[in-house]
């Protein structure tokens, strides 16, 4: 498909007692976290951001099922918005989704993503 | 913005699944015909942009199409630029072309626009937009995206998936009477609500289709349109770009398309109430009911009446999407936002025929297109008439 391969590794990162970090951006004037990393701080215009690793935890911000997903995905899969407790609101697939609700804590576990390529989805906190 | 780029001429194809046509195959009949419109040939034209989406990815051809189908069409010398943006690229060209008339530099000047997408090879997937290859890799489709953001607009409005699907018989039924137009054949409610589920409250029918089309419109100073016959020139009263800031899935709405309508209303010089109807981006039906509250046509929360009663339909206080909008006149990405153009014009200039709106003064295009961060990437607003 010509499609561009994508370096998830650079994104996130599974520490040793299997949690999953967002590799993203904080800035240290005014404290606003980013994800993707940022530049600049979209807030205060900071241009020293520094390197932050954001907890996979969140809150859910709505859901959806999709029944055509796209190419690589041979089954429906649920995909939604998820704000991070560090800020940042990130779309992402979620597992387990047909209970959770907006506003229903999660927390990002590893798993393959399209390519299968290790990545993580978000579930229900336990 | 005074009255100061006139809409001289303007043409598109017939939208739909043409694969055994190249781009310029496409593009050349509407380039003649638009300069047939404005009753000028080749010689005139002083500069051109060309709006176009997917050519590189699809076709190999990410520069250049506008040379391309310029120099097919007989047109060459002058200058040719490029434009991407997203589903708004022909509508970026066009503002573009706009621009180019009133700094004053041109007289005459065409914008076009183009898209093949009939031979991509993700059939029966989404298309997927410029930039999202992260995002796919978490299951990212345009669809799902606007899922949940009309999932967000029923949360806050009391919209139902049966007001969606109003909007896609609504569109369908004026589709009928475009001869232009990808699909004609009416739907009922029950045929939209019964089709095949895409994304979240989102079904086939809610969903524009992929397909392959042309638009071209030449624009001119006001001494231009004067010099080659005034009569059916349409002037633009407004021109309105701007990228995405906002967060729709969090509230339901655009506030990007809610800022460049206001900008827009501003340098008409009019108010919202004064638009006697609509082209928007109705990628999808829900979008369609967004967009009338973000382009302020109603108050905020009143989306779902505009359909339920029928004020958005042919014959109606405000009509929205008269040409079958994209879902059913079709969205070749780059030729869309001056296929707009070719139905708010057609329509101002009292020539729709059966789909005519009576007594049209002003009209309002909007496009929006791709995504970035968690916003869509752009959104135009333009104003005509007056």
């Amino acid at each position: 498909l010509g499609v561009l391969v994508i370096d998830l590794t650079t994104v996130f990162r599974v520490t040793d007692d299997e949690q999953v970090e967002l590799l993203g951006s904080r800035c240290p004037q005014c404290g606003q976290a980013a994800f993707l990393r940022r530049f600049v701080c979209p807030n205060c215009f900071n241009r020293d951001q520094q390197e932050a690793a954001l907890p996979g935890r969140g809150v859910v911000v709505r859901t959806a099922l999709v029944n055509v997903p796209p190419w690589g995905f041979d089954e429906p899969v649920t995909v939604g918005f998820v704000r991070l407790d560090a800020g940042p609101e990130i779309f992402t697939l979620l597992s387990g989704a047909q209970h959770l609700e907006p506003g229903d804590p999660v927390v990002a576990h590893p798993t393959d993503v399209r390519s299968g390529a290790p990545g993580f989805r978000f579930g229900a906190a336990p | 913005m005074t009255t100061g780029a006139w809409v001289a001429g303007v043409a598109m194809t017939k939208f739909g699944k043409f694969p055994e046509l190249s781009l310029e195959s496409l593009a050349v009949p509407a380039v003649l015909a638009a300069l047939d419109d404005a009753g000028i040939d080749q010689r005139q034209v002083q500069a051109a942009y060309a709006g176009h989406a997917r050519t590189g990815r699809l076709l190999g051809r990410e520069n250049g199409v506008g040379q391309l189908v310029l120099g097919a069409a007989g047109i060459n010398s002058i200058p040719v630029s490029g434009v991407g943006n997203f589903c708004a690229s022909g509508s970026t060209a066009f503002r573009e072309a706009v621009l180019a008339v009133m700094s004053g530099l041109y007289d005459v000047v065409l914008a076009i626009g183009v898209e093949k997408l009939s031979l991509r090879p993700e059939k029966g997937k989404p298309l997927t937009s410029d930039g999202m290859e992260f995002a796919g890799e978490f299951g990212f489709t345009p669809p799902a995206y606007f899922a949940l953001i009309a999932q967000s607009y029923m949360a806050r409005t009391g919209a139902t998936r049966e007001t969606f699907a109003g909007v896609a018989v609504k569109n369908r039924a004026a589709a009928a009477h475009n001869p232009y137009a990808q699909y004609r054949e009416p739907v009922t409610i029950e045929q939209v609500l019964a089709a095949k589920p895409v994304a979240g409250p989102l079904g086939l029918l809610d969903c524009c289709p992929t397909g392959d089309g042309a638009a071209a419109a030449l624009l001119m100073s006001e001494a231009a349109a004067r010099r080659y016959g005034k009569g059916r020139s349409v002037p633009v009263l407004a021109t309105s770009l701007l990228s995405g800031f906002g967060n729709p899935v969090e509230s339901g709405s655009f506030e990007v398309d809610r800022r460049a309508a206001s900008i827009a209303y501003d340098q008409a010089g009019i108010a919202p109430e004064s638009v006697d109807l609509a082209e928007v981006h109705d990628a999808f039906t829900a979008t369609e009911v967004i967009h009338y509250e973000d382009l302020m046509l109603c108050a905020e929360g009143d989306g779902p009446g505009m359909v339920a009663d029928g004020v958005t339909a042919l014959g109606g206080k405000l009509p929205v999407s008269t040409s079958g909008g994209l879902l059913s006149k079709g969205h070749p990405l780059g030729a869309t936002g001056i296929a707009q153009v070719y139905e708010i014009v057609t329509q101002l200039r009292g020539e729709a025929g059966s789909r005519q709106v009576d007594g049209a003064r002003i009209g309002l295009a909007h496009c929006a297109g791709g995504f970035i961060d968690n916003d869509v990437a752009c959104s135009a607003v333009h104003l005509f008439g007056g």
